[in-house]
């Protein structure tokens, strides 16, 4: 019995260990599993935060657009003629097109040669090709050995461009006497070049004609990618969307080429930087004296974008990036540090000029920074002074409604509700037959009004009721103006009715038992109305400011619609973290100055509000967050004007906060790069709007707790 | 000097009274001004054939011919605010449980900022986001016919991330509010850390939690630029592309919110009535999910 019962012991302790060990793994996964969990969301955050930092940068260190003014032409030929004809104009060319009819000018210093090529010294290089439809044969890849073999490169360099590094020789002797037709097309700057080797080729195949077109890089890759000729010309590198469309054309390097910068050979400037043949081509500057040289005004002339010399100017002048890796490479640290200074500059410039309409999204966003001032600072005048009043009513008055105004209270009997009900009916009767005159949902919204109207006298009364008479005349009042203000009628007449019939009330001493009903039931009404206002998806209060603000008030699309519209969705967080700050004030402060005899007001005004002052300015900016990012109510409220309102007091004009551009460049102007950086600003500012709130609000705390 | 600053005191609570039932006053127009410009396609076009009307198709000229349903439209938010709560909830609940109880204080200290600067980044830069990045990616990585990367399962993964912020702050506050002796009386029995987060910690915050989950919900619903953007816009009725009925997700569509701000500034008559009558649909959606937020926390809190 004893063995027995030490086993079953044992057994018991076993098992516990056992069930501790299980429970110990089950606690390491789920444990494991929540760091999982978690680091996956951080991942997912911060993703989202670098993907936008790097896009963003992108833009900012990536290419620049060519000012629209440009003279656009279609080859390497018309840029030299009209460089060489119009005074004051600049260009840029393949190396292969350089003879004299304009002026070369150096880029940093640099002379553009093959020589300063091949030592990297200069960075505007791209690669030329040649493509096939398909594998090449017969006289096709004789001519393509021979172009890439030594005595090809040979002829390269004669024609003026950089020849690859091969070591290749080519034989003669195994090519048999070609006849036929080889039709070629493409860049106009491969075009000489290939002209040469097909005059070469042609002396030993007499009977082989060669039919050679220059158009332009992209119109030649897409059509040897669609074998409707032997051999495509490219002067710029064939893109990843290309190679996968045409999946069995042959790319083959031939040469590489330099771009010069050409300009009229009046000009006397010898050397320009990278700068500011970016800055020129770009319309930052736009007068030859800018850059030291004479006084004109300079013309930019420039191939098209399907252009392959085009591809190879852009990718290297017009863009910043390239540029600096290339600097890195190369050691050439002027270069890089150029380049950044351009980007920093280029940062600046985006932030300070105007956005351009259209497509691209040209120009800078500063119009939509101003608006985005300007809407903060009307919303802010609005809301705040409402929206701290109202916690201030909740947090300090709300306490003493009824009783307060010192007359008795008699509870209410059962006949007030009868009461009650019956002008309600009474006057739902009114709205409908009268003044109205539909039924269905407008029975609705006069229920409504009428309440509130109750609420409103219930409470006006509970603060020390007006005369009877002075009720009723302001009725007659609010319904007078109702007739001269169509927009405000729905209300006015409402509220003008409530009133007459509430000072009708009072006259027959009816209105105060209504009071001691809806008194004590307004602070909880106003809490509920404000978590309703705080939940409302903000399309919602898009639709009110559209429906009230902008058509019924006949404000228009405007800076003020917004901005009431705003001010309506603002004003919950606004009362809110006021509220909670009030509340952080110690009782001790409010009954010591009370206790030196100074007023209700006066102690909230000079103690109360002064130890709140972090908190409240922390829902204000908190405020200020909610408009920087509002999108859907400003669409429908502010207008998408590309202009902005031409002054802060102009409050009937339209415009369009950084949000509003950012929504617009994706959606009309398909330009996720500027877009990109639009939403770089936008963070920024962010960051700094938590960092305020940070700060105020640990200020808050300190100061209460006595440490500041 | 007494009695100026008695008058003084009368005339500041008056004022004060006056913002105080300002917020009634707002939320009593916004219901009577959406209500009273939606009544007119409700109206013409009736109640039933409005909410569950399966086709939008507005004429600018031709009311007779137009048709104003909104089902469709119904479908897609919910659709695309449930892939929200199944993609984000539990990620964002169980963050906020390690962010509270188990990260170290060097962790806290850097996901918590960033936590709250992906709260206060505009919807818009999620949808461009999502319009640069996601889309294209669902694009390439799912090759079926007529997917265009727009559509429920990019705004569902757009919305997930955009309520992970709201998720954790909340949901990591209540947990953090439960009383510190709630864990150490469990600890103190003997129970691991893991059963006390499980079986006291987390029943003692549910309310919480819950309140989070559901204002995630009501964020998710109400959010409209965002949507605009990568939802695609049809106003098919949304369909599987496929056999498989997992390709709804795939499937274009358009949201409430999307409806109304894409139609509001040129829309005239029965048609922008039905814009209203669609805010009044959402409005109606949004009100039940809140009010639900407010009976649970009240309830669960009153019990806790």
């Amino acid at each position: 019995m004893n063995a027995t019962g030490e086993i079953a012991v044992r057994k018991t302790q076993e098992q516990v260990k056992a069930n501790l060990q299980k429970r110990h793994l089950i606690e390491k996964v789920a444990f494991g599993v929540l760091w999982l969990n978690a680091g996956a969301v951080i991942l997912v955050l911060f993703f989202v935060i670098f993907y936008l930092l790097i896009q963003g940068g992108k833009f900012f260190v990536g290419e620049e657009n060519l000012l629209e003014e440009a003279v656009l032409v279609e080859s390497n030929e018309e840029v030299r003629d009209e460089v060489a004809t119009t005074p004051y104009a600049i260009g840029y060319l393949s190396f292969g097109y350089l003879d004299g009819a304009t002026k070369t000018i150096k880029l940093n210093g640099v002379e553009p040669t093959i020589s300063n090529v091949e030592s990297d010294a200069y960075p505007v290089v791209r690669t030329l090709y040649l493509l096939t439809p398909a594998k090449p044969e017969g006289e096709v890849k004789v001519l393509l050995d021979y172009i890439q073999s030594i005595s090809g490169q040979e002829i390269v360099v004669e024609q003026g461009y950089v020849p690859l590094k091969t070591t290749e020789v080519f034989d003669s002797a195994a090519a048999v006497n070609f006849t036929g037709v080889v039709t070629v097309s493409g860049s106009t700057t491969v075009q000489p070049l290939m002209e040469k080797f097909a005059e070469i080729f042609a002396v030993e195949h007499p009977d082989l004609a060669f039919i050679i077109e220059g158009s332009e890089s992209t119109a030649g890759i897409k059509a040897a990618g669609q074998a409707k000729i032997d051999i495509g010309m490219s002067s710029r590198d064939i893109k990843d969307h290309e190679i996968r469309r045409y999946e069995d054309m042959q790319v083959f390097p031939i040469a590489y080429d330099g771009i010069a910068i050409v300009a009229h050979p009046d000009i006397p400037l010898d050397t320009l930087s990278v700068n500011q043949v970016r800055d020129i081509f770009t319309g930052n500057i736009t007068n030859w004296a800018e850059v030291g040289g004479p006084d004109g005004d300079i013309v930019v002339i420039s191939r098209d974008t399907a252009s392959g010399t085009w591809d190879g100017f852009e990718k290297w002048i017009l863009s910043k990036n390239l540029l600096i890796s290339k600097g890195f490479e190369t050691g050439n640290f002027r270069l890089v540090f150029q380049n950044v200074w351009a980007s920093v500059k280029f940062v600046w410039r985006f932030l300070v000029s105007k956005p351009l309409p259209g497509m691209g999204g040209l120009g800078g966003i500063s119009t939509t920074i101003t608006t985005t001032i300007y809407l903060v600072f009307w919303t802010l005048l609005i809301a705040t002074p409402l929206g701290v009043g109202a916690a201030i009513y909740l947090v300090e008055y709300a306490g003493e409604m009824g009783g307060q105004s010192g007359e008795e209270v008699r509870a209410p009997s059962w006949w007030w509700y009868v009461v009650i009900a019956g002008a309600v009916l009474l006057f739902i009767i009114l709205v409908v037959g009268g003044l109205l005159g539909k039924l269905g949902l407008v029975v609705g919204g006069g229920i409504i009004f009428a309440l509130f109207a109750f609420l409103l006298i219930g409470v006006l009364y509970g603060e020390g009721v007006p005369r009877w008479w002075v009720i009723v005349i302001l009725g007659v009042v609010v319904l007078g103006v109702g007739r001269f203000l169509p927009s405000v009628c729905m209300v006015s007449d409402v509220a003008g009715v409530v009133f007459v019939l509430a000072g009708g009330l009072h006259f027959a001493g009816l209105l105060h038992p209504m009071v001691n009903i809806v008194g004590p039931n307004v602070v909880p009404v106003v809490r509920f109305a404000v978590e309703t206002l705080a939940g409302v998806p903000s399309i919602i209060f898009g639709l009110f400011g559209f429906a009230l603000f902008v058509t019924a008030m006949h404000l228009q699309l405007s800076m003020i619609s917004g901005a009431l519209a705003g001010a309506c969705l603002i004003l919950p967080t606004i009362i809110r973290t006021t509220e909670e700050a009030l509340l952080t004030v110690p009782l001790s402060y409010r009954e010591g100055s009370l206790a030196l005899g100074a007023t209700k007001w006066q102690t909230n005004w000079q103690v109360v509000l002064p130890a709140a002052l972090p908190g409240i300015v922390t829902g204000v900016i908190l405020g200020v967050g909610r408009i920087v990012s509002e999108t859907a109510v400003f669409y429908v409220t502010l207008g998408g004007s590309i202009h902005p309102p031409s002054s802060l007091f102009a409050l009937g004009e339209q415009g369009r906060t950084m949000v509003l551009h950012l929504y617009s460049l994706m959606m009309d102007a398909n330009a996720p790069d500027p877009a990109m950086g639009t939403a770089i600003v936008l963070i920024v500012t962010i960051i700094f709007i938590n960092l305020g709130i940070n700060y105020f609000s640990s200020r808050l705390s300190r100061r209460l707790s006595g440490k500041a | 000097m007494k009695r100026s600053a008695d008058i003084a005191d009368r005339f500041v609570r008056f004022f004060l009274l006056i913002s105080a039932l300002l917020s009634i006053i707002i939320v009593f127009l916004i219901a009577a001004y959406t209500f009273k410009e939606s009544e007119l396609a409700f109206e013409e076009v009736g109640v039933f054939k409005i909410v569950f009307g399966q086709k939008w198709h507005p004429i600018p000229d031709d009311p007779a011919a137009s048709f104003y349903g909104i089902w469709g439209m119904v479908y897609a938010s919910v659709i695309v605010t449930l892939g929200a709560i199944i993609l984000g909830v539990p990620f964002g609940v169980g963050c906020a449980i390690f962010l509270a109880e188990i990260a170290p204080e060097s962790i806290h200290k850097i996901v918590r900022p960033a936590v709250e600067l992906l709260a206060g980044i505009p919807s818009v830069v999620y949808g461009l986001v999502g319009m640069v990045w996601l889309v294209p990616l669902i694009r390439t990585l799912v090759p079926i016919p007529g997917n265009q990367g727009f559509g429920f399962l990019a705004s569902s993964i757009v919305l997930a991330v955009m309520i992970l912020p709201t998720i954790v702050n909340i949901a990591e506050d209540a947990i953090r509010a439960v009383p510190d002796y709630y864990r150490e009386g469990s600890l103190a029995l003997g129970s691991t850390k893991w059963q006390t987060i499980v079986r006291v910690v987390i029943p003692a915050a549910r309310s919480g939690i819950v309140a989070a989950i559901i204002l995630g919900i009501g964020r998710a619903l109400g959010e409209t630029m965002a949507m605009v953007m990568v939802i695609g816009n049809s106003t098919e009725f949304p369909a599987p592309l496929t056999n498989n009925p997992l390709t709804l997700f795939l499937s274009r569509g358009r949201t409430l919110t999307g409806n109304v701000v894409m139609g509001l500034n040129y829309a005239a008559g029965v048609h922008r009535s039905a814009l209203f009558a669609t805010g009044v649909v959402l409005f109606v959606m949004i009100m039940v999910v809140n009010s639900l937020a407010r009976i649970v926390v009240r309830r669960w809190s009153a019990q806790g």
